[in-house]
């Protein structure tokens, strides 16, 4: 994984010695994509901090007692195009469009 | 379940559940209980409350979220379906004071105490002596 994506800049001093959870999570399949939904319980917008990197996209989150933190990876080859996020409720809908493999016409020459 | 090593090769960073975020949790105040649980996604008409003597029930009734919309679910770490919670609470509630707030999927819910019936006694002094 990339090196940004591994920094620790986004953390908040004082919530350093706080172990991050992993949150659970839920995935659909959609025409074109996916969208993941993620328990964020009490959490609000300002907490919430969604990364995306590549293949990557990261969620981010600390409320006065939780450090949340988890990414999820598009299968091999696809890199994410576009990332709708939205938080209600405490529930993170993430929506994930996958860009397709660039792809290159050769053009083919009679010898 | 068995469709799950296919798909955490498609999609590899799915682990399943975090043990160490506690659902729900009860604290005792001065004048009141409180009791805090995790409903993330969960809105107003999903949740009903009730306190039947010492004893306070939530229930939860999701709508269900494997098929909504043109959307499949490929799989899920969440708790489906309708959950009822029950917390036996120590005697002497006031039914009168309770309220149920939910806010960013955490419902919370105070139930008051009442307050204990004080007697003072009162202590005499005499001069005799004691037998």
């Amino acid at each position: 994984m990339n090196e940004t994506i591994k920094s620790k800049e986004y953390t908040n001093s004082k919530m350093d010695n706080i172990k991050p959870v992993q949150p659970k999570a839920r995935l659909y399949r959609i025409e074109g994509g996916w969208v993941v939904e993620v328990a964020l319980p009490g959490v609000t917008q300002d907490q919430l901090k969604v990364e995306v990197e590549g293949p990557v996209v990261r969620l981010l989150a600390e409320d006065e007692r939780h450090r949340y933190e988890r990414s999820f990876r598009l299968p091999r080859g696809q890199e994410l195009d576009e990332v709708e996020a939205s938080l209600e409720a405490g529930l993170l809908t993430l929506k994930l469009t996958p860009r397709l493999p660039h792809r290159r016409q050769i053009e083919v020459r009679s010898a | 379940m068995f469709l799950l090593p296919h798909l955490l090769s498609q999609f590899t960073d799915f682990k399943v559940v975090n043990p160490t975020v506690r659902e729900s949790e009860v604290v005792n105040k001065t004048n009141s209980y409180a009791i805090t649980i995790k409903l993330p996604g969960a809105q107003q008409e999903d949740v009903q409350v009730e306190l039947n003597e010492d004893v306070l029930s939530v229930e939860l009734t999701p709508k269900p979220a494997d098929e909504v919309g043109d959307r499949s679910l490929l799989w899920s770490e969440f708790e489906t379906g309708a959950q009822t919670f029950h917390y036996r609470l120590p005697r002497g509630l006031n039914h009168e004071q309770i309220s149920a707030t939910l806010n960013h999927g955490v419902l919370t819910i105070e139930v008051g105490k009442l307050e204990a019936q004080k007697r003072v006694i009162n202590v005499n002094q005499t001069s005799e002596a004691v037998a």
